[in-house]
């Protein structure tokens, strides 16, 4: 049965590929259409009005060319990768996003790069888009312009994520001109990340901790930075698939489980970090006592020994839960 | 369709004045970004010193101290081996295609890959292999009263092993296809996670005989080392393009998880006054997982005043071992409007629902070698619904205040209510408030208060499994972050976190004890980064954590009925001390330091007299034993100095050195890892 459903889900799969490619023969549908444009970013993003577009050339023959963040660009995805000519796309270029510049071009006629480099400065601050002032929903736009009509596979939910909320924007993360590939790398996210999120740092030097601050796992191993539909921007829907990407022989599902509480692993863990063994939010003894009485006690040792003395997991080793039953005459303590 | 597609893009990049100027040929500029090599060799040691501070343990003459090895905490994620390293970064962007290269090899236990290669927008392929070490726990099994003939044993089968470790293969591929000059994708990614290695097992080797007294002699903990080699395998089949204003992903995902190896067995006792059988077992057994996903993902463009979308998921896990079997369904919808630019309002939806099954019952032979048939309860089946609505005004530009309201309802199918004793309903309130400030020049502040509240319907309660709930019934929560330019050279990080919760009505064990509870949680971090000059700077920062509750527990007496132990405490407390510091004396050499000291302590005490430790035959109190105190000193030194001519010498270094004096888990040890890199850099 399960094998005949996942067939008629690969076919339902590939009809969807099929109708989306047929309508994609339908000229107007391959427009990214907005809904109702934000007038006020636009003009924003629009530059001087008087201005006219002059072309790269008086960018790059001027000043720029020996520019390592000219070339980089060029050869960038959005550069030449794929020009007109071989793709359909448009070739971005400076002024596609820092406006037109013309009247730059103007003031700076006859200035000398060294000797007036200062007023070289501030004539491309009056006259080109000046990012330092603009709100972080308008700087996401000038990217979000051709990443909506180029269907960008992770960013389905970036209007309404936590991030795009306060004010971070796409080139927070994505240094425009730091290279000509603009994937942040795995290794240098965790710093990336820890930058805004300082509170998170200190908890990654805690003694139970994920392997980040050694350079061996990324905050994106767990969270999407883009914003999905999963709370806290978790990778997977619930946290109990989250982490079972690595741990997923905790996963399940048993027939004896540990009620509901595995699936928010949080009840127990503290992911980014803590103090106590195998990251729990307390030690092992009072963490589990919060809710369990555990076993009968009395005045003798075996009573205190019982429930202050042990690690509970020494003996509910399979505390996250098990399909075996106890030795006892009944079977659910997830002891094997 | 071209054509169309080139004025879209060209009138939404540029606007109507921009188009006749658009489209620079780059003529006279042939040359591309130049093509990086990048390689380097050299050698990594590796080495650690384990060992055990036993001095409670041996102080009171627990044996089992006695040949222990200990936890390698210093190195816990270092891969303990020597060996030749190398490594390669390639680069380059020769039109249309587009290549990364970058493979760094330390040792056979610790490598990183990032391999891409695209083709124009037609074809993007990348592979993120990744090799990594995880020393683990090597705890020892105390026995606290080892002067009482009544107390429990325990077995220890691993004494002397040193290697508690696994190697962890973490190996993803994305593989993403579009068609040319409409984007239509079809992608495919997966990863395979392997890991392998050794870990200690430690578990339950036998039990007494529960009595009217208490539990009768002969509880058994015990340990031994177990083998791992695990897989999981996930695949993730895809389309995703977009209609017009709207923008679809569909996919479906796979997923298997398996153990190369044969369930372990051991020869559990049982032991009571007057027998003591011996009988094997198996244990640990690690079932055969499958889960299988299917989504859709719609949304609307992200450049309008309104934008939404929408997510619909459905998962299905089976253990193939044991037939039980897990359902979750998941929709999530979400609006957003943009009336004026100063102005942002939102709503979300989020409806989860988890269903599950498993054969009504269970056969087994127990301790006594008799045949038991056992009804199982099938899983917790519960439905969570969550309401969002968030509102985001600019005060000023680049100064924003954010109010959200979440509504959170779980309800607990009744059945699984009442065989797991749940609440049947549990209602969840949250109230936000966030200001962030990026205007004022030289301060950055982030400002959030939050307040949460919980409300429970227990609903009808069983006799065997009364509703438990310990969910705190206010939450207040509020954090603080500034970032202020003092000079030019001198900045300052402050962030401060305070969470507190309070309930007067926690279900303890017995569904008719209340209980009360007061939690305090406390994070402050502050750094100052001063450079003193272009060649040098330096960022000392102090962190402090605390972890404070005071809370009522309930402990069964040896007839059954419940007390409650009012006020049973705990803290623990961190700090962290950390120094970074950056030079750059020469033009050739660069240097960056990082020192961080953190130490923690806390305990929990129980009020309880018989809980007190006042018992003669304890070796530890409760305090004692329970007391957390550790000390980590992590050092690091990178450096790299340039030859000339694209050659170059690295040297990474790396100290740690962990002591925990801790009752119950005691270990310590020290960690040395050294990196030496010669490295060539070639441009073309």
């Amino acid at each position: 049965m399960k094998c005949k459903a996942n067939l008629v889900r690969l076919l339902l799969l590939l009809g969807v590929a099929a109708a989306l490619l047929i309508g994609g023969c339908v000229s107007k549908l391959k427009e990214a259409k907005p809904i109702i444009p934000i007038k006020e970013y636009e003009k924003m993003l629009f530059g001087k009005m008087t201005a006219d577009y002059v072309g790269n050339e008086n960018c790059l023959k001027g000043c720029h060319t020996h520019d390592k963040l000219a070339l980089d660009f060029k050869s960038s995805t959005m550069g030449d990768q794929l020009k007109q000519s071989s793709s359909g796309m448009m070739v971005v270029d400076c002024e596609s996003c820092h406006g037109p510049a013309s009247e730059l071009m103007a003031a700076i006629e006859g200035l000398d790069l060294k000797k007036d480099a200062q007023a070289i400065l501030k004539a491309h601050k009056d006259n080109l888009l000046d990012y330092q002032t603009l709100p972080g929903g308008a700087k996401s736009l000038i990217c979000l312009k051709c990443h909506t009509a180029n269907a960008t596979f992770n960013i389905h939910n970036w209007n309404g994520s936590t991030h795009a909320g306060n004010d971070v924007t796409c080139s927070s993360c994505h240094p425009i001109h730091a290279g000509a590939d603009l994937i942040a790398e795995p290794r240098a996210i965790s710093t990336l990340c820890m930058g805004c999120h300082i509170g998170n740092a200190a908890q990654f030097s805690l003694p139970s901790r994920h392997p980040v601050k050694e350079g061996r796992m990324y905050c994106t191993d767990c969270h999407e930075p883009h914003g999905n539909a999963n709370a806290n921007n978790l990778r997977e829907m619930t946290q109990r698939e989250t982490c079972g990407r690595c741990h997923t022989e905790k996963t399940g599902p048993f027939l004896y489980e540990h009620a509901d509480n595995t699936e928010q692993c949080s009840s127990c863990h503290s992911p980014h970090g803590s103090i106590n063994n195998n990251m729990l939010k307390l030690p092992v003894t009072f963490l589990c006592k919060q809710c369990h009485p555990m076993h009968r006690n009395s005045s003798t040792a075996l009573g205190a020994l019982s429930q202050t003395y042990t690690r509970c997991t020494d003996c509910h080793s399979m505390v996250h839960g098990s399909d075996t039953p106890g030795l006892n005459t009944a079977g659910g303590t997830l002891t094997r | 369709m071209k054509k169309l597609t080139l004025l879209f893009t060209t009138f939404a990049l540029l606007g109507p004045n921009g188009a006749k100027n658009c489209m620079a040929d780059y003529k006279d500029m042939a040359n591309q970004v130049s093509t990086v090599a990048n390689f380097w060799i050299g050698g990594s040691l590796n080495d650690t010193s384990s060992s055990t501070n036993n001095s409670l343990a041996e102080d009171n003459a627990l044996t089992e101290a006695a040949g222990r090895v200990g936890s390698n905490k210093a190195s816990e994620y270092y891969a303990l081996k020597s060996s030749g390293s190398g490594g390669v970064l390639l680069t380059g962007a020769p039109a249309p295609s587009r290549y990364h290269l970058e493979f760094d090899y330390y040792n056979d236990n610790d490598w990183f890959g990032d391999l891409r290669y695209s083709y124009k927008d037609y074809l993007q392929l990348r592979l993120l292999p990744r090799r990594l070490t995880h020393n683990l726990d090597n705890l020892t099994l105390f026995d606290f009263a080892p002067t009482l003939a009544t107390t429990g044993s325990t077995d220890v089968r691993d004494r002397g092993v040193e290697d508690y470790r696994l190697r962890i293969d973490i190996d993803e591929y994305r593989l993403r296809l579009k068609t040319p000059n409409y984007p239509l994708h079809v992608y495919t990614n997966g990863e395979v996670i392997r890991k392998k290695g050794v870990r200690q097992a430690r578990f339950l080797g036998g039990d007494g005989q529960r009595g009217t007294t208490g539990i009768a002699p002969g509880q058994v903990r015990a340990s031994m080392a177990r083998e791992v080699d695990q897989e999981t395998q996930t695949m993730i089949v895809g389309t995703n393009a977009h209609l017009g204003p709207l923008e679809f992903d569909v996919s479906h995902k796979e997923r298997k998880f398996e153990s190369d190896l044969p369930t372990p067995t051991f020869d559990y006792r049982y032991i009571t006054a007057t027998t003591n059988t011996v009988f094997t077992r198996d244990l640990h057994a690690i079932p055969e997982l499958k889960a299988t996903s299917n989504t859709l993902k719609v949304h609307t463009s992200h450049t309008g005043r309104i934008f939404a979308s929408a997510t619909y998921s459905e998962l299905e896990k089976t253990n193939e071992s044991s037939h039980a079997e897990a359902e979750t369904s998941f929709g999530y919808g979400e609006i957003s409007w943009l009336p004026v630019a100063y102005l942002s309002i939102g709503a979300k939806v989020r409806h989860q629902k988890n269903e599950a099954s498993a054969p009504a019952t269970i056969s087994w032979i127990d301790r006594t070698n008799t045949s038991r048939t056992e009804v199982l309860r099938p899983a917790v089946e519960s439905q969570t619904d969550t309401a969002i609505i968030t509102a985001r005004y600019s005060l000023i530009p680049k100064s924003n205040l954010n109010l959200q309201y979440t509504r959170q309802v779980k309800d607990v199918e009744g059945k699984s209510a009442v065989d797991w004793g749940r609440p049947q309903k549990t209602a969840k309130d949250v109230y936000e408030l966030g200001f962030t400030n990026w205007a004022i020049p030289r301060l950055r502040a982030t400002m959030k208060l939050a307040h949460i509240s919980n409300g429970h319907d227990y609903g009808n309660a069983s006799a065997s499994y009364e509703p438990v709930s310990i969910d705190p019934e206010h939450t207040s929560q509020g954090t603080l972050g500034l970032t202020v330019l003092l000079s030019p050279r001198l900045s300052l990080f402050a962030n401060g976190f305070v969470s507190k919760e309070e309930s007067t009505d926690n279900r303890l064990v017995g569904g008719h004890v209340d209980g009360r509870a007061k939690v305090l949680n406390q994070q402050g971090m502050m750094s100052l980064n001063f450079a003193l000059n272009e060649k040098f700077s330096i960022s000392p920062s102090y962190s402090y954590m605390s972890w404070e509750q005071e809370r009522d527990i309930v402990w069964e007496t040896s007839t059954g009925s419940e007390v409650v132990d009012s006020g049973f405490t705990s803290k623990q407390e961190a700090q962290i001390l950390a120094l970074a510091l950056s030079a750059k004396p020469t033009k050739r050499l660069n240097i960056n330091a990082a020192v961080d000291f953190t130490i923690t302590e806390g305990d929990y005490n129980p009020t309880s007299p018989i809980q007190l430790g006042t018992l003669s035959f304890l070796a530890a109190s409760a305090a004692e034993f329970s007391r957390t105190d550790t000390k980590e000193w992590n050092v690091r030194l990178d450096s790299e100095y340039d030859l000339g001519r694209g050659w170059g010498l690295g040297l990474d270094l790396r100290y740690v050195d962990w002591e925990d004096t801790s009752t119950d888990n005691p270990s310590g040890g020290i960690y040395y890892g050294g990196l030496f890199k010669v490295s060539k850099k070639l441009f073309y």
